[in-house]
């Protein structure tokens, strides 16, 4: 994980990491490095890393952009607020949990294009999750960081 | 994936892809002939007017919320949504369209509402759709808002 002072975070990187962590500390070393080798692979994951540039409500939901280079962005698409405010008290447990670790993510991104100065956010999503127009779907975020 | 081109261009592929999910769900249910008479109407349907620029004033009133939008030749669009209370009760109705709109509304009102308590005001961009009445074309009701985008630069 990166070593910075990134001080909001939500997500399962962490818990991924950890779960690593602990596996290979039970591990003879050869099998460590072997492992850390694998980790790449078994974590195929992209990261967005800049501020965001613009947010987009539209009827379908909620849009955020991360600029990533001075011509260059990721967008990623959210549900509208009223459908996961309404999806967290869903019966479905899988579907409440998806809907509140949405809620978290979007909270952390909408935090941060308000801040003055705006904050600077790292998105790391499965690059699987892009669809038309190179946009991506929320569900495919793993973690989001707020570096201030 | 690879990261998307000029975000400034990606802007109409946003609003394109609302439309464009729309469109193509309501073309599969046609059949063959009706598939290609409503290809000319595409561009009347997708008709959209966009305002640029930032949120200069509020006017709360008695029965609704005005909210005015100047652009950078100084040009004056007023949104005029239902009151607070008026949306709020609407959207707990039972009719899913009345509650539905309602919500929309509320979240396009938060988004000029956040523009403008910013400092500096953000640059806001509203698209809504044409009036067919008007005589008053600098009054625009909330209903007709499809999106407000709101851009993290500062206005000049």
């Amino acid at each position: 994980m990166r070593e910075n002072t990134a001080i909001r975070r939500a997500g399962g990187k962490i818990e991924i990491l950890d779960l690593f962590d602990g596996l290979a500390g039970a591990l003879p070393a050869e099998l460590q490095t072997k492992l850390n080798q694998l980790l790449p692979q078994l974590l195929d994951r992209k990261e967005a890393e800049g501020t965001i540039y613009m947010i987009y409500e539209g009827k379908h939901g909620v849009y955020k952009t991360v600029r990533t280079g001075p011509n260059t962005g990721v967008t990623f698409h959210f549900p509208t607020s009223t459908k996961l405010e309404e999806d967290s008290k869903s019966s479905d447990p899988a579907v409440a949990e998806k809907a509140k670790r949405l809620k978290a993510f979007e909270a952390l991104l909408e935090d941060a294009f308000y801040d003055s100065p705006p904050g600077r956010v790292i998105v790391e999503y499965d690059p699987k999750g892009a669809g038309p127009y190179g946009i991506v779907e929320a569900a495919s975020i793993t973690s989001i960081s707020v570096l201030v | 994936m690879e990261e998307t081109q000029a975000t400034e261009a990606a802007q109409p592929a946003l609003a394109a892809i609302e439309i464009a999910d729309f469109v193509a769900n309501l073309v599969q249910l046609l059949p063959a002939e009706l598939k290609s008479k409503l290809s000319p109407l595409l561009p009347q349907l997708m008709t959209r007017i966009d305002v640029d620029g930032k949120a200069i004033a509020i006017h709360e009133g008695k029965s609704d919320v005005w909210k005015v939008v100047q652009t950078a030749d100084g040009k004056q669009l007023t949104f005029v949504f239902p009151s607070s209370a008026q949306l709020d009760q609407d959207s707990k109705s039972t009719d899913k369209d009345v509650a539905e709109k309602a919500e929309r509304m509320k979240r396009f009102e938060m988004r000029i509402e956040k523009a403008l308590h910013h400092k500096p005001p953000l640059r806001l961009q509203v698209k809504y759709l044409p009036k067919i009445d008007d005589t008053t074309p600098s009054m625009i009701d909330a209903e007709r808002i499809t999106a407000v985008l709101t851009f993290q630069t500062e206005w000049r």
